[in-house]
């Protein structure tokens, strides 16, 4: 007997089944089954994962799909050929095109017309009547193509449904196929099962036990019970369909649009021709030989690659982007090449990093090349409306992410299942750290709250969210990712409808596009483009740079004023680098090369630290200890982060000359790493790693350190062709910041939101660096900040910092403002303004000019002048009464409730006077001249209270006072002791130890009091634990 | 004149109350507001930990890690000022509601029985004092003025010029008037009341608009109010609600609630002059099914203790089938004190329908004894069968199975005696509680041509019912 299961859901029929795709294949191969079909519904999104899995077991899969429609049963469609899977994939696109996110809707009538190479395996619903009239028709259209369907789950109406099937079939004189309608791989995955389902319909399943599953029979059976359980014929016929299945994946080829070449010419002549233009644009003194070298081998790389179109179809966005202003920059890997350089889709030169471009088109691997575009985050949507109007929405579509059950949504979904209540679950979870390295989440929780784990149902919580985990949960749109195709993209992959509206994506992900060796196109969106295209413009306006036009090509390079200014962890603002815990690294590494850079973006991430690569790293630079190399294989890959593996490409390239993997082996390591954590898939590879070393004459202690680096890069390991594109931002926003500090500001403020800091703590950090903030005003301001000028730097807030105001009104009132100015309210609403934004002018002090202090300008702008009230008409011309002007705690608090900062003083030096805690405190220009290890109290706002996963339960804290910040290290037990202010205190005090090492100052709490009742201001920004 | 009597904390106060061993221990209720859970109630212990109103409930377990939390209902608030007026309505007739936390007094026709309005007053504030849950009076001269005084928990006095002070020093967001109007007054530098009222009239209609104007007229006695013109009227039937802190597995942790129940149900008759011969406690249960005790006395009566005496009886007979959330006594079909009423089963009107009948069959022969069976949709037989209190339907949806009629509990049989017709039925589930099952279920044939449903177990077969 032969058997191919037909009929089998993955878990990319969301929550319908609890097996991975894999997992199925992987079984089927076991279990001795000829084939294996995934069916998703209305679905192929778990083909690929299946079809990596089946290529590695050597077992057919074949791709189809089942549908589901009231009254009639469900539908099961395979595709036999390469025109069948275009046809499945198209009409998975027609059903999901009718529905909403998530779903689809497929009729009858679609079974009756429309398929003419798939297959139909029907499973009528039998409590239903005309069977055999619609099983007649289908009969008739499907003809040959069509098999009536039978399954057996060990039901009560086993008997029934088997004699039903046998007296339709007599009707129709069809054939009868066998299937098992799998949803586990195996029978131990019922509570897994039972819990999707209950998670899916919504209920707790000691409340409503209804939704589990009676048994666990549509799991993949051994061969003998599927003996036990069919008719012989039955079984034999899966087998025989099976062989009539030819389709494979890897006939999907992607073709490239043919619009990009220019007529008469190839698109390697195209793409050559461009690039030596570009040489001698970028070279105008002479294209060094090195660099032609270079290009030529890139060019023939690509051409043996087939990736021509690939560059082209960047070339052909970066080209629009241009032509319309908008700022971008290239990255990845091949991004970094000479070509791209040529190409002018990076500025990042490469000689200036050392990225390997043939490893990332690898002809061993024939993977897609890696180049992400960003692009201004403003103007973005202006790229993409370029790619459909090019393409239309037929032929471009955007790759999905698959979101995924992680942790909390996981703990969440399982706990409520069990009966948890959302309050309860929460509290668990809180005080999780989901990185620890010593103790697993289940440990904590057992340690933190034994009655409850210890439990049956906490133990079964504790086993099933760990089985629940990288479980997908829906599709999601890509962040950019386009696939573009010669003809219909729903010919290759199915094609449905996003949250978004007027957006679709396709049914695969990244990794599946790579699998396939499908191109996608990323176009992203970037903050600091935006602001940085604002600053250029800023300084080009004012015409600052020596009369030449400033782009971020010819920024001055390597300039040591601004490498001096970033020593002294000045880097508010500065892309990449502003985050506190990259400021606690610039003291320490120093950077004084765009090289440098380069790796202080890469350094301070999750990856490096937990692989214990950062204080190698330092105490090399600082000459503190050896660098050395156990080969020369090894040097040469390491000796530019002087021997500590930095990048993900070291330690791709590490395991290539260390471990002699070979290409495609590091491929899949690199993907391990990227899912480490997920599947625990990377210590498959320790055992070949070490051995590779050790067969190379590398000692065990360098392989296993190697090895635990890896592990502690995981996925949080950065590739430094990424890094140098970032360092190119990082450094061009740090040159505006020493060179032309109003312009940095400015072009900050115009493009946020953005970045790590608020509107209030980059005017503070402006005001330090003596740029002048005058306050927004109807009669002076525009919508943007301005730069008003240089010497001395003067700012004018922009009325896009007032809460609430209509920009589109705004805008157009301005234009009608008198060269003199507003001269009152009437002349505001002549203008296009009203009530509303006219209100919040007012409240936000911006109508000072026209009707005097905040009070007086809103009582006057309260008033219901269009006679709506004529019981008040008579008084309506009395002259406005006089209010009392506002304290300046008052407007304080008003200038931050109604624009988030204020000009005025700081409310820490206002309350000072108040508080005899706050009057003995240092302030935070004071720490940096206090002795190491000096006892002190410091206070202020809270702006940022944060616990990093890889700070084993320390929390940061960054306080802000009249100076600047203070940042503040609470360990886990002084947070537990001041609980309250702790957690909810807007105003701390912290009584602590100064620490001050190579410069960087912390304050270590004792104690922490909350001085939050002194604050009348409620609504400073402040960034909670994330 | 008028009173204000605010409860701030009304529901917690009385849910502590009916559990009053939780009092030293940190309780409070959240309400789920645009998908965010918030404090709306907190004790004391709660509050002193930082537990306050507003915060997430999130951030109060953080505080407070042994923080009891129960979610906050508007309607129970609700019925539960409902049993304070009735309360009230012992000493006071002119009584307006003010849902959920307030009841509004008149006192000047209440001054000349007591002897003045001081007497009034402290007779009203021992009232409240009797309820032993927090409140905050005031007495002002217009209705308005009383509660804006009571909400802010202004020191009681009963001088009007001592009233108007407070009232002035208030903060404006005290008064109750919309938010738009309190944040348009705050936006022109108008903090308090006594900004408000400094302010002309047609000033603050121009201003603040129309509701604003009134708000003013209303607060000076100018306008007549709106707000206190449907006096209450008592219940014609009795019902009360307790919410209990934590869930209680025994009668032992009832007996203090329910007896509350039955001294509220005793003060209401007495109130009223009313007897009555039948009352229905109800006890929610955490697997959200409803128990119902239904006490009948001989004789109809007022006495808490003559329902006690027989509701301790039934406490006796069965221990409680589920852990208790919430009880709730009813009571309706009141008589007149007077009325002698007639003997137990002569009485016709008692024979008739099927409640009092189970009422009385409960009465006789135990509570347990009296049931609805029911079958629920959990997959395993036997397992899915419950009692449900009688007459009631949850409607599970069960799909038509071949099912017996009649159940045994599983006995071991011979299959040599059985003949298998049909089957098998596989019955794998049960993971998630400790009663998992594994077996195989068939319809069989005994030599009496008898059909029965077997099941096959850790290698014996069992007979579980017969068909008919």
């Amino acid at each position: 007997m032969a058997f191919a299961e037909l009929h089998a859901l993955s878990h990319y029929s969301f929550l319908r089944s609890a097996a991975a795709p894999e997992e199925l294949v992987c079984r089927a191969k076991q279990l001795g089954y000829s084939a294996i079909a995934i069916t998703d519904e209305c679905s192929v999104g778990g083909v690929v994962k299946a079809y990596e899995e089946a290529k590695q077991r050597d077992i057919k899969l074949i791709i189809g799909s089942e549908f589901h429609i009231a009254d009639y049963g469900t539908f099961v469609v395979l595709a036999p050929t390469r025109d069948a899977y275009a046809e499945l994939s198209q009409k998975i696109t027609e059903f999901r095109g009718r529905s909403k996110k998530g779903s689809y809707q497929a009729n009858i009538e679609d079974f009756f017309t429309g398929f003419s190479d798939c297959f139909l395996l029907w499973l009528p619903d039998f409590q239903q009547h005309q069977l055999v009239a619609v099983g007649k028709k289908l009969c008739h259209v499907w003809h040959s193509r069509f098999w009536l369907l039978y399954e057996r789950h060990y039901q009560a109406d086993d008997s029934e449904t088997f004699n039903a099937i046998v007296e339709l079939n007599k009707a129709l004189k069809a054939r009868v196929v066998c299937a098992g309608g799998v949803r586990m791989a195996a029978k131990q995955q019922q509570p897994l099962f039972d819990t999707m389902s209950a998670i899916r319909e919504g209920h707790s399943l000691y409340e409503n036990s209804g939704v589990a599953s009676d048994n666990a029979e549509r799991h993949l059976r051994s061969l003998q019970e599927l003996r036990q359980c069919y008719p012989e014929a039955w079984l034999n016929e899966s087998s025989n369909i099976a062989n009539q299945c030819h389709f494979c994946l890897s006939e999907l080829r992607y073709e490239y649009p043919a619009e990009l070449t220019p007529k008469g010419l190839s698109a390697t002549a195209y793409l050559r021709q461009l690039t030596e233009d570009g040489a001698r644009w970028r070279y105008p003194t002479g294209i060094p030989g090195s660099v032609k070298a270079q290009y030529e081998k890139e060019l023939k790389l690509i051409q043996e690659m087939q990736y021509e179109a690939f560059f082209l179809t960047i070339y052909d966005l970066v080209q629009f982007a241009n032509s319309q202003g908008i700022l971008y920059q290239g990255r990845g890997s091949a991004a970094n090449s000479v070509v791209c350089f040529c190409l002018g889709i990076t500025a990042v030169n490469p000689s200036q990093i050392e990225v390997l471009f043939e490893r990332f088109i690898s002809k061993e691997r024939n993977e897609p090349p890696d180049i992400d575009v960003d692009f201004e985050h403003e103007r973005r949507e202006e790229i993409i409306q370029y790619i459909y109007k090019k393409y239309t929405r037929k032929r471009a579509a955007l790759a999905a992410t698959v979101i995924t059950y992680r942790f909390k949504s996981a703990f969440r979904d399982v706990g409520k299942v069990l009966g948890f209540s959302e309050q309860q679950l929460q509290f668990y979870s809180q005080n999780l750290d989901t990185r620890d390295k010593e103790d697993s989440w289940q440990q904590q929780l057992m340690q933190q709250h034994p009655n409850v784990f210890g439990s049956k149902k906490g133990q079964l919580l504790l086993l099933l969210v760990e089985q629940l985990k990288g479980a997908p949960r829906h599709l999601s749109q890509h962040v950019g990712g386009f696939v573009i195709a010669s003809d219909e993209v729903a010919r290759l992959v199915p094609v449905e409808n996003a949250s978004m509206p007027e957006r679709t994506v396709i049914q695969w992900d990244k990794t599946d596009l790579e699998t396939l060796g499908l191109l996608k196109v990323d176009v992203l969106a970037l903050g600091m483009l935006t602001a940085l295209r604002k600053m250029l413009a800023l300084v080009n306006e004012k015409g600052t740079n020596n009369g030449k036009s400033l782009t971020l090509a010819n920024i001055p390079q390597e300039d040591q004023t601004v490498y001096k200014q970033l020593h002294q962890a000045d880097s508010m603002g500065i892309f990449q680098i502003e985050s506190r815990a990259q400021m606690t690294m610039l003291p320490r590494l120093k950077p004084k090369t765009f090289y440098d850079l380069v790796i202080q973006i890469a350094i301070v991430r999750p990856g490096p630290i937990q692989g214990d690569m950062v204080h190698p790293y330092l105490r090399r630079r600082d000459g503190l200890e050896n660098v050395d190399y156990p080969s020369e294989a090894v040097q040469s890959v390491l000796k530019r982060t002087l021997g500590v593996p930095i990048f993900q490409e070291q330690v791709i390239k590490l395991a290539m000359v260390a471990a002699g993997f070979t290409g495609g082996e590091a491929d899949q390591l690199r993907r391990a790493m990227a899912s480490w954590g997920k599947q625990g898939q990377l210590t498959h590879f320790e055992h070949k790693l070490i051995k590779g070393m050790l067969e190379r004459g590398y000692t065990r202690d360098f392989a296993e350190r190697l090895f635990r680096q890896i592990c502690g890069f995981g996925q949080y390991g950065f590739p430094e062709s990424h890094s140098a594109s970032f360092a190119n931002l990082a450094y061009a926003s740090a040159w505006f910041k020493t060179h032309y500090p109003a312009a940095f500001y400015v072009g900050l403020l115009n493009s946020l939101p953005m970045g790590f800091y608020s509107a209030s703590q980059l005017v503070q950090d402006g005001q330090r660096h003596n740029v002048e903030f005058l306050p927004a005003d109807i009669n002076k301001s525009n919508w943007d900040y301005e730069w008003l000028s240089q010497e001395p730097n003067v700012v004018r807030i922009g009325l896009r910092q007032i809460r609430s105001l209509s920009e589109i009104r705004i805008k157009e009132s301005l234009k009608h403002r008198p060269g003199a100015g507003f001269n009152g309210l009437k002349d505001l609403e002549d203008a296009g303004l009203n009530k509303f934004d006219i209100q919040a002018l007012a409240k936000a002090d911006a109508l000072r000019s026209l009707l005097g202090h905040r009070y007086q300008a809103h009582w006057e702008s309260l008033s219901e002048r269009d006679s709506q009230m004529p019981l008040f008409a008579q008084v309506s011309d009395r002259p406005a009464r006089q209010l009392q002007a506002p304290q300046e705690v008052e407007d304080i608090k008003a200038d931050y409730e109604t624009q988030g900062l204020s000009l005025r003083r700081h409310p820490v030096t206002l309350l000072r006077a108040h508080s005899k805690e706050l009057s003995r405190c240092i302030v935070a220009k004071e720490l940096t001249d206090c002795r190491s290890g000096q006892v002190l109290s410091v206070a202020g706002l809270v702006t940022c209270r944060q616990r990093p996963g890889t700070s084993s339960g320390v929390t940061f804290f960054t306080l802000e006072d009249e100076t600047g910040n203070i940042n503040v290290v609470v360990w886990a037990h002084t947070g537990r002791q001041f609980r309250q202010a702790y957690l909810t205190s807007k105003l701390l005090w912290v009584k602590g130890v100064v620490e001050i090492k190579s410069g960087v100052v912390h304050v270590i709490a004792g104690r922490l009091k909350d001085l939050t009742s002194l604050l009348a201001i409620e609504r400073v920004e402040n960034r909670r634990f994330h | 004149m008028w009173l204000y009597c605010h409860f701030p904390q009304l529901l917690l106060d009385t849910l502590l109350k009916a559990q009053p061993e939780f009092e030293k221990q940190a309780v409070a209720l959240y309400q789920v507001q645009n998908g965010q859970s918030l404090i709306e109630q907190s004790n004391q212990v709660a509050q002193q930990a930082g537990v306050s109103q507003g915060i997430a409930s999130v951030m109060a377990i953080a505080l407070c890690e042994d923080l009891k939390l129960k979610e906050y209902s508007v309607t129970k608030e609700e019925r539960l000022l409902c049993g304070v007026a009735d309360h009230f309505y012992q000493w006071a007739a002119k009584l307006v509601l003010e849902p959920p936390q307030g009841i509004y007094v008149e006192l000047d026709s209440l001054e000349k029985l007591y002897g003045g309005l001081s007497n009034t007053v402290k007779t009203l504030h021992l009232a409240v004092k009797q309820l032993n849950v927090r409140s905050q009076l005031a007495v002002a001269n217009n209705a308005l003025a009383a509660k804006v005084l009571a909400e802010a928990d202004a020191p009681l006095t009963m001088k009007d010029e001592k009233a108007d002070h407070q009232l002035k020093g208030l903060s404006i967001k005290s008064s109750g008037l919309p938010d738009k109007i309190v944040r348009n007054s705050l936006s022109a530098g108008i903090f308090s009341i006594g900004d408000l009222l400094d302010i002309p009239g047609s000033d603050i209609g121009r201003q603040l608009g129309k509701e604003a104007l009134f708000y003013i007229q209303e607060l000076k006695g100018e306008l007549k109010t709106q707000r206190v013109s449907d006096f209450y009227q008592p219940s014609e039937r009795f019902f009360q609600h307790v919410d209990l802190v934590s869930e209680v597995s025994n009668w032992q942790g009832l007996r203090f609630p329910m007896k509350r129940l039955l001294n509220e149900l005793e003060s209401f008759l007495y109130q009223r002059q009313k007897v009555v011969q039948h009352i229905k406690f109800q006890l929610y249960q955490r697997d959200k099914s409803c128990s119902e005790i239904r006490v009948a006395t001989a004789s109809p009566s007022w006495r808490a203790q003559s329902f006690w005496s027989l509701l301790q009886l039934k406490m006796e007979q069965a221990p409680l089938s589920a852990p208790v959330l919430e009880v709730s006594l009813q009571a309706s079909d009141f008589s007149s004190l007077s009325v002698k009423t007639s003997h137990f089963f002569h009485d016709a009107k008692d024979t008739q329908g099927l409640f009092p009948l189970i009422g009385k069959l409960q009465v006789k022969l135990g509570e347990s004894a009296v049931y609805t069976p029911a079958v629920s949709d959990d997959p395993r037989p036997g397992i899915n069968e419950y009692k449900q209190p009688p007459c009631r339907f949850d409607g599970f949806s069960v799909k038509p199975v071949k099912r017996p009629l009649w159940l045994n509990h599983p006995e071991p049989v011979n299959l040599d005696e059985w003949s298998l017709s049909d089957g098998p039925e596989r019955k794998r589930c049960g993971w998630w509680d400790n009663q998992p099952i594994e077996r195989d279920y068939w319809i069989a044939t005994d030599s009496k041509h008898r059909k029965g449903w077997l099941f096959y177990e850790s290698g014996q077969w069992y007979l579980q019912g017969w068909f008919s």
